[in-house]
């Protein structure tokens, strides 16, 4: 049954475990309904996967869409109200993968279309509010969710307003945020797992991480660590830059593309209004993507 | 015949042809011009009337809730004749700002101003004593931000944030400052909106830059000792 | 072909935005509430109807050199008058629609038009193309302002019909939210196209 529904995709798998380390850590620190949100994530993107693959050939359901329900579960708030989510899901899926022709033919990342769309519609729920972590053991893993929510504060206009909070609770991820993006040190962990095992590429991770520390060094002149663990810029330089489908095919344009992705997170939280400036530089890196690498075949095919 | 059809084949029946229809449809143009300029006069003009009056409300008595919303020409035009003299300053003949009066005697000034916002230029009223301390309100005229973020600054509870702030103080500007939404602020602060930071300091920082010019040209000798 | 055949050409089956995509930049502009389309599509027919009948009148006085030129001023006639009468009686609505009442003339649809019908047929005919495609245009820019408005606002025409509870999305209160709806519109009107044949 699930054979004939669902195509079989190794590497997608290993993309899936490499996050269950960081979906138990967010129960921990933010309580069992993260689980319920990114469920519902996953399950309104298969729905919606279902219904456009339904009834045409091959007809099956690409192993790709858990990876999708399951990172924009991990970039959205733990406070999320659970219709908002179901709707996210179902534009990323839609308007992200499907209207571009299904898997493997989209140019966007389809879960950060998902949370742009979430993040115009409701800027409320998704940019100002945000769970206070659970601390000490148990912590989350016999709580539903820690009723102190706490508003208007992210990570990083706080930053920029009351200075910076410990560098140690950034890397390990006691501090308020999305789901999945709090904890950078189990990030790296899922990065080494994801590289040696060739399911994703380190080129893009390298260049954006570095272009990103370069840039802010450059814009903010303060230790440019803080900017990279707060925020859900490792995350994205992780899971969601090397997608392997929006992602660029020629190596140089890879590491191009990074590092402008890195460049234009840096220009836009520190000139624009929106604190998280990665989901819009990754969608305009995704957006150039093409037309650099279109610039690169056409002269290498001249010089040849 | 013959020659007729020469002439609508001819080089020159273009230009006769496009001279008579310009003339026709800009003759018909400004006559319906003529016609509804006084309306479309009356309503710019009471729409401004409306704003300026509505920053007073408090102190005129014939000005309530009601009134506003009616919004009926005639008593508009009654009242800010009334109230309000319209003034161009010395130095900058195209600026044009407003006297409030109030038994004949000046009670306040309002000045338009403009501020650099997220989107847009966001335009408004502010009135302020005659003594430059304080605040009597600000109105919003015209703006472009983002609904339900930056285009909360219509909403009255921010706008009337205002009132009753101070703006000059002993011998210098006092300066406005921003908290959180949901803070609690003191005499000198303004609550900004929530995700819209942009929007909010836009206003405070277009109002206080705007006026301390204002006040530092024009009307530094208001103040009485 | 008879009149009626003629509007239902023109209003549906080659509808200017769906089948034609024309007059897009309008329909994003002024589809986030129900009223400002609906004045905008009523704007746009009556626009259409004059034109395209002073037009066709004296299609065989217009010369063929300059014809663009004579329509567009015809156009741009018209388009003042609904601005002056827009400013004179509906001055908040006017606000509202600020530059777009102008920019009727540069609306593709117009010019289509002109081109298309008004300059090789009769008066009549052409006038009732006009509204046809006039209609059509408006019946486009209600279905998106109306779910732009609904979900934006939770309101039809300016009425509450949404409560309290309902969350506002903002994005269908900015324009980008008219881009995908009008593309999915235009995406249903394809595949049932395609499939009737």
């Amino acid at each position: 049954m699930l054979e004939k529904m669902f195509m079989k995709q190794k590497v997608m798998n290993r993309v899936l475990y490499s996050l269950v380390p960081i979906i138990l850590y967010a129960i921990y620190r933010f309580g069992w309904r993260v689980l319920a949100v990114i469920a519902i994530t996953n399950l309104f993107s298969v729905f919606m996967e279902y219904l456009f693959v339904h009834g045409q050939k091959p007809g099956k359901i690409s192993g790709a869409v858990w990876v999708t329900g399951s990172l924009l579960g991990l970039i959205l708030p733990p406070s999320i109200p659970f219709w908002m989510a179901a709707v996210g899901a179902m534009i990323a899926i839609s308007m992200g993968k499907m209207v571009f022709g299904g898997f493997g033919m989209n140019i966007f990342n389809p879960a950060l279309v998902g949370r742009i769309f979430l993040f115009i519609s409701f800027p409320k729920q998704m940019g100002t509010q945000w769970n206070q972590p659970f601390v000490g053991f148990p912590g989350g893993f016999v709580n539903w969710t820690n009723p102190q929510a706490l508003t208007a504060a992210t990570r990083i206009t706080e930053m920029s307003e009351k200075g910076v909070s410990g560098l140690r609770d950034l890397f390990l991820g006691s501090i308020p945020g999305c789901i999945g993006e709090v904890s950078s040190l189990l990030i790296i962990i899922s990065a080494l797992y994801l590289v040696f095992t060739k399911t994703a590429k380190w080129q893009p991770m390298i260049g954006g991480i570095g272009s990103f520390l370069l840039f802010s060094f450059m814009f903010y002149g303060a230790d440019p660590l803080y900017f990279l663990f707060a925020g859900g810029v490792m995350f994205g330089m992780v899971f969601m830059i090397t997608d392997p489908v929006s992602m660029p095919k020629h190596k140089k344009v890879i590491w191009i593309n990074s590092i402008l992705v890195g460049f234009l997170t840096v220009v836009i939280r520190k000139f624009s209004s929106f604190p998280e400036g990665f989901m819009f530089a990754l969608l305009l890196g995704n957006t150039f993507s093409p037309i650099i690498e279109y610039a690169f075949k056409s002269k290498s095919g001249r010089s040849n | 015949m013959k020659e007729k059809t020469n002439f609508l084949e001819s080089r020159l029946y273009p230009v006769v042809f496009m001279i008579i229809l310009s003339a026709i449809l800009t003759l018909i143009l400004a006559f319906s011009y003529q016609l509804s300029k006084g309306r479309v006069e009356m309503y710019q003009e009471l729409r401004l009337q409306t704003n300026l009056l509505s920053l007073f409300k408090s102190e005129i008595p014939e000005l309530n809730d009601k009134v506003i919303k009616e919004n009926n020409p005639v008593i508009m035009n009654e009242l800010y004749n009334k109230y309000l003299v319209s003034k161009i300053l010395a130095n900058r003949p195209d600026y044009q700002y407003y006297e409030f009066l109030d038994n004949g005697n000046t009670a306040g000034y309002v000045f338009p101003i403009s501020a650099k916002g997220l989107w847009s230029t966001i335009k408004l009223l502010v009135a302020i004593d005659p003594e430059f301390n304080q605040y009597l309100g600000i109105k919003i005229i015209s703006q472009g931000e983002t609904p339900g973020l930056g285009a909360r600054i219509t909403e009255n509870w921010f706008q009337e944030q205002f009132t009753g702030k101070v703006f000059y103080q002993g011998n210098s500007f006092n300066k406005l400052q921003l908290i959180e939404e949901n803070g609690n602020p003191n005499a000198d602060q303004i609550l900004q909106i929530t995700g819209a930071t942009v929007s909010s300091k836009a206003i405070v920082a277009g109002i206080q830059h705007d006026l301390e010019i204002l006040y530092n040209q024009n009307f530094s000798n208001v103040k009485v000792d | 072909m008879n009149k009626k055949q003629i509007f239902i050409q023109s209003a549906f089956t080659e509808n200017a935005i769906w089948s034609q995509i024309l007059g897009i930049c309008s329909a994003l502009a002024v589809t986030n509430q129900m009223k400002n389309s609906l004045v905008m599509g009523l704007g746009v027919i009556f626009t259409l109807a004059l034109s395209m009948l002073t037009i066709s009148a004296i299609r065989s006085l217009i010369p063929s050199r300059v014809r663009m030129m004579a329509q567009t001023f015809i156009i741009a006639f018209y388009v003042i008058l609904v601005d002056l009468f827009l400013k004179a009686f509906l001055p908040d609505t006017s606000q509202q629609l600020g530059p777009y009442v102008g920019l009727i003339i540069t609306n593709c649809i117009i010019m289509g038009r002109a081109e298309a019908f008004a300059s090789k047929n009769t008066p009549l005919d052409s006038m009732v193309d006009g509204i046809g495609a006039g209609v059509g245009y408006t019946l486009v820019l209600l279905i998106i302002s109306f779910i732009r408005e609904i979900f934006g606002f939770g309101a039809i025409f300016g009425y509450q019909v949404l409560g309290s509870w309902w969350t506002r999305w903002s994005i269908m209160v900015m324009a980008p939210s008219a881009f995908f709806l009008l593309a999915m519109l235009i995406w249903i009107t394809e595949i049932r196209k395609r499939k009737r044949g």
